[in-house]
């Protein structure tokens, strides 16, 4: 069975893309498009990772994050945040969260695909199941 | 006719006998009868011939007794002796008498001659008793007083010359020169005049009063006064001796006294005066300096001159000076004045005149005595001081930042304008601040820092949230304090910025560049990975033109981001908040890093890469990312404006600084484009190059990292003539590197006030190893405990940086007891090392520790301490 991306970003278009991209890489995806509504859908379909920006209405996407790895269900969930932001400590942010890695916007596809098959410790095979 | 001769000579000589006036009497020696006397004889005895003639001698003419006549008795011969006569009344005359024995036909005759000298004798007495009553006069005269002889003989001398020559008379008179009592220089002076006065040819030219040095017994000088006369018809001369040392003295004194007061006079550098109390202050006495100060002359300003003191005052001052003078004349005080004069030269000059008045016995103003100083100099200076004093209290006053200053005590002695509109307090309130007391001071520490300022350590607080004291602003500031030596009295003087605008608008934007980053990488990102998602045709198939289409526009997306990155890089080195992660950087390494990096593009394109690095080792101490960085834009620029020839890397070491090039055989860049190559976004010569597009920001990258470094940038190129971008880096010798190493650690920690652990590993008696062990051995050995010990510290902030001899490791946020955890780990790594080495006989290392702050406040302490432990 295809293995479940959730997809958080209040950029539908953005969104589209990521969609685009992880359904093509056989992924099964799921999306929310604020804090509250991502970790309703967190906590309801238990995806195999999540895909987190970080500049989010309602909580942002570092709060989601350190909400979820603070609870006892979803905590083994990886989480890979994607940022566009240029806080100067953005990455020890993220590892403060409890955030397993992160991409800074804009990203290469393929290091996208690389980093969320090396998170769910997939061969290099998974990445093709879905073609 | 014999006897007619006979008679006639008898006769003649009869008539000589009687006429002499030598009384002559003739006694005849056997009998002693006077057998004849003459003429003379008789009226000496006084009675007739006959009564004479036939009288013994005896008891008659001779006082003497029968049988003791001293001629016929004692045959004695008697010339000229004084007797007295017995005269027929019983009177006595005296007389000289002279008796002889002669024989006269066989028979012994006494003649005697007798020369009365009863009047002599008188004349005498009488001379005697005037010169004992001269010779009391010349005793008394109070004067030492001597007559001499022209033999320079002192022939009398008085009482007083006995007593100032402190000989006794008798060793004086009739004995003594004169000469003996002259001191050696006066002598022939002396002596001159002494035969002058006598030879009376130059009378004129002998003084008779002089002064001379009278020397005594003991060899004593006494200056005296000598007033000599010559006593009238004789070769004797008459000195009175006045013994003047005293007097000399005192006159000495009193001489002494008036040069000197002359000389103070006209060395004063003022005017000494005494004037009339009149409108015209008429000079009566005035020094010569006045004609320095005002250009006349003493006379000029003195009655009858040609000039009134009070004219050649500047008229603007003379009501001024008029009235000081009057008001302490009134008072009977002293006034001082200052006021201007002319120069009798042209010009003006600046005078202090103080004096007081002198006032007649019936209390009426007569006189003004006082001085004149020229003080033009001084009030000139005065005047620049004060001008300067303007000039920094508005410059202080003006500066665009708050100053003041703090006493001892605490309190504030000085305000500037800018301080308090920063404070928005009145000068009032804020001079009435402590610094100690102050609960906004006390709640940011300034208290604290203020006190140890005054201990000499000057402080920086920096961005600090400033709560206002009651109605003052709340603001954000930096505070920058310092200690002033201010004469004696030790203040601090406080910087105060207020940033609060400065920190908004940083905060606007960091904000706003935040923003801005994230709102254009989002977009940026959405297209790019729908470009991708088409060019990696997952979104269906395209053909080759649309794929290559799609590629250049997706570079061109790349492209904005780097300009975003690249600007977002600027601007936080601008501001200040790129932070160099310095560590010990091995350059060859490095830069062959860069090299390899690079590699594969160098040869896409067909050149050559030269690497021109020196054979010994290079380290710098600096943050290596950044130097990567400043490597790959530059070997990146080379390479887009290189089509043929090469590019070369080299490193050279210099005296403090290392010079790196990246150099180019490319297009090159002209002359006028030199200056604006590192500003933002310029580029020349886009047509020269190929592949991926620049952002017209790498140099400017460039040259903020290089600056950051402490270092410095420029290029060398000519349009068609390659470039060569040159840059150094501050290299430090090993020493300097450990402090510098240290010192940035320990800085470090204070700014995060945190704690920092120093462990320092040496090799005990490096010189005795350096002998024993061979060089190449020995350097193998060190470089391999480097390795060691930087592979086991790993964790981010320690890092181990070698000296020669000793290799420092410095653990950042690390307490006394985790660093000698640590040390006792590497002891162990580094003991087990030289084991397996065989060196562990040869080498024998020193682990010392010492942490900040808790065993040392800076960084020498804290080096010291780790050495000794």
């Amino acid at each position: 069975m295809a293995k479940s991306v959730l997809l958080v970003d209040d950029e539908k278009d953005m969104l589209f893309m990521l969609r685009f991209r992880m359904e093509a890489a056989g992924y099964e995806v799921i999306s929310a498009e604020d804090g509250i509504e991502g970790y309703a859908c967190a906590l309801r379909d238990k995806p195999d990772i999540i895909l987190l920006d970080v500049l989010l209405p309602g909580i942002d996407g570092l709060q989601l994050c350190r909400k979820l790895k603070d609870n006892e269900a979803l905590r083994r969930i990886p989480v890979l945040i994607l940022t566009a932001s240029n806080v100067k400590d953005v990455e020890r942010k993220c590892s403060e969260a409890g955030a397993d890695g992160y991409l800074k916007k804009p990203f290469d596809s393929l290091e996208l695909l690389g980093k969320v098959k090396f998170l769910l410790g997939d061969t290099i095979d998974q990445g093709n199941s879905g073609e | 006719m014999t006897d007619k001769l006979l008679r006639e000579s008898g006769e003649r000589l009869n008539s000589i006998f009687d006429s002499m006036q030598t009384g002559i009497i003739i006694i005849d020696a056997g009998t002693h009868i006077i057998v004849d006397a003459n003429n003379a004889a008789v009226r000496m005895i006084g009675t007739q011939r006959q009564d004479i003639i036939g009288h013994t001698c005896f008891k008659f003419i001779c006082p003497m007794e029968a049988g003791c006549c001293p001629i016929i008795e004692l045959g004695e011969y008697l010339e000229k002796s004084e007797c007295v006569l017995l005269r027929a009344d019983g009177s006595r005359v005296p007389v000289f008498k002279s008796a002889s024995a002669i024989t006269l036909d066989n028979h012994k005759y006494i003649i005697e001659g007798l020369v009365d000298i009863s009047e002599r004798k008188w004349m005498e007495e009488l001379l005697i008793e005037s010169e004992e009553k001269y010779r009391v006069i010349f005793e008394n005269t109070g004067a030492a007083t001597i007559i001499v002889d022209e033999d320079r003989i002192i022939y009398m001398a008085n009482r007083e010359f006995v007593r100032i020559s402190g000989y006794e008379r008798e060793e004086i008179e009739g004995k003594k020169n004169w000469t003996e009592f002259v001191h050696s220089e006066d002598v022939e002076k002396m002596r001159c005049y002494h035969s002058d006065r006598r030879s009376g040819k130059q009378e004129r030219s002998v003084p008779d009063k002089y002064e001379f040095r009278f020397l005594d017994r003991n060899g004593m000088v006494h200056n005296c006064l000598v007033t000599v006369a010559m006593i009238q018809g004789t070769k004797k001369s008459v000195a009175s001796i006045v013994d003047i040392t005293e007097h000399k003295k005192t006159a000495e004194i009193i001489h002494e006294k008036e040069e000197r007061f002359r000389n103070m006079i006209a060395n004063v550098p003022g005017v000494i005066f005494r004037c009339s109390f009149n409108a015209d202050r008429t000079m009566e006495f005035v020094s010569n300096a006045v004609e320095d100060i005002s250009g006349y002359k003493p006379e000029d300003l003195m009655c009858g001159g040609s000039r009134a003191y009070t004219g050649i005052i500047h008229q603007d001052d003379r009501r001024k000076v008029g009235e000081v003078i009057g008001a302490a004349v009134a008072r009977r005080t002293q006034y001082a004045v200052e006021y201007r004069i002319f120069h009798a030269g042209g010009g003006q000059r600046w005078v202090l005149e103080k004096g007081q008045g002198v006032f007649s016995s019936e209390g009426a103003p007569v006189f003004l005595d006082g001085s004149i100083f020229d003080i033009t100099e001084r009030i000139q200076k005065e005047d620049e001081i004060r001008h300067v004093y303007r000039m920094m209290r508005s410059i202080l006053e003006k500066a665009p930042m708050g100053i003041y200053t703090v006493n001892a005590a605490g309190n504030i002695d000085y305000v500037n304008l800018s301080m308090l509109m920063i404070s928005g307090v009145s000068r009032e309130e804020f001079m009435g601040y402590n610094v100690y007391e102050l609960p906004p001071y006390k709640r940011i520490g300034l208290d604290e820092k203020i006190r140890r300022a005054f201990e000499g350590e000057s402080f920086f607080l920096g961005g600090v949230e400033y709560h206002g004291h009651k109605s003052e602003k709340n603001t954000i500031r930096n505070f920058t304090g310092m200690p002033l030596e201010e004469g004696h009295e030790k203040k601090i003087l406080v910087f105060v910025e207020d940033i609060t605008e400065r920190s908004r608008v940083e905060k606007l934007k960091d904000e706003f560049l935040n923003t801005v980053s994230h709102e254009l990488r989002t977009p940026l990102a959405i297209t790019r990975e729908g470009l991708s998602l088409i060019i990696d045709r997952i979104a269906g198939d395209l053909n080759d033109k649309q794929a290559h289409i799609l590629s250049v526009a997706k570079d061109n997306i790349d492209r904005l981001g780097r300009i975003i990155n690249g600007l977002l890089d600027i601007s936080k080195i601008d501001s200040g908040k790129v932070e160099l992660r310095k560590s010990l950087v091995d350059m060859n390494a490095l830069i062959r890093q860069v090299a390899v990096s690079f590699e594969n593009r160098v040869k896409q394109k067909g050149l050559e890469l030269r690497l021109e690095l020196p054979p010994e080792e290079i380290s710098i101490y600096a943050d290596s990312d950044k130097v990567i960085q400043i490597f790959i834009n530059l070997v990146g620029n080379a390479l887009k404006f290189t089509e043929k020839g090469y590019i070369g890397i080299s490193l050279q070491h210099s005296l403090g600084e290392i010079i790196c090039s990246v150099s180019d055989s490319g297009a090159g860049i002209s002359e006028e484009n030199i200056p604006k190559l590192f500003s933002k976004f310029q580029q020349f010569g886009r047509k020269a190059g190929g592949g991926e597009k620049g952002t017209g920001l790498g140099l400017s990258i460039v040259k903020s990292l290089v600056e950051l470094h402490k270092g410095a940038i420029r290029v060398e190129s000519g349009l068609g003539a390659g470039s060569s971008f040159i840059f150094t880096l501050p290299s430090f010798n090993s020493e300097e590197l450990f402090r510098e190493y240290i010192t940035n650690g320990i800085k470090d920690a204070r700014s995060r006030d945190t704690r920092v652990s120093l462990i320092m590993i040496s090799v005990l008696d490096f010189e005795g190893v350096r002998q024993r062990i061979p060089q190449e051995r020995l350097h193998a050995a060190l470089r391999g405990m480097e390795r060691l010990l930087e592979e086991s510290l790993r964790r981010a902030g320690d890092v181990a940086v070698k000296d020669t001899c000793e290799i420092i490791v410095l653990l950042s946020d690390c307490s006394r007891e985790s660093a000698a955890a640590v040390s006792g780990r590497l002891k162990e790594t580094v003991t087990d090392y030289l084991r397996e080495e065989g060196l562990d006989k040869e080498i024998k290392i020193n682990f010392g520790i010492a942490t900040y702050p808790a065993e040392a406040g800076n960084d020498e302490e804290l080096i010291s301490k780790a050495r000794n432990k």
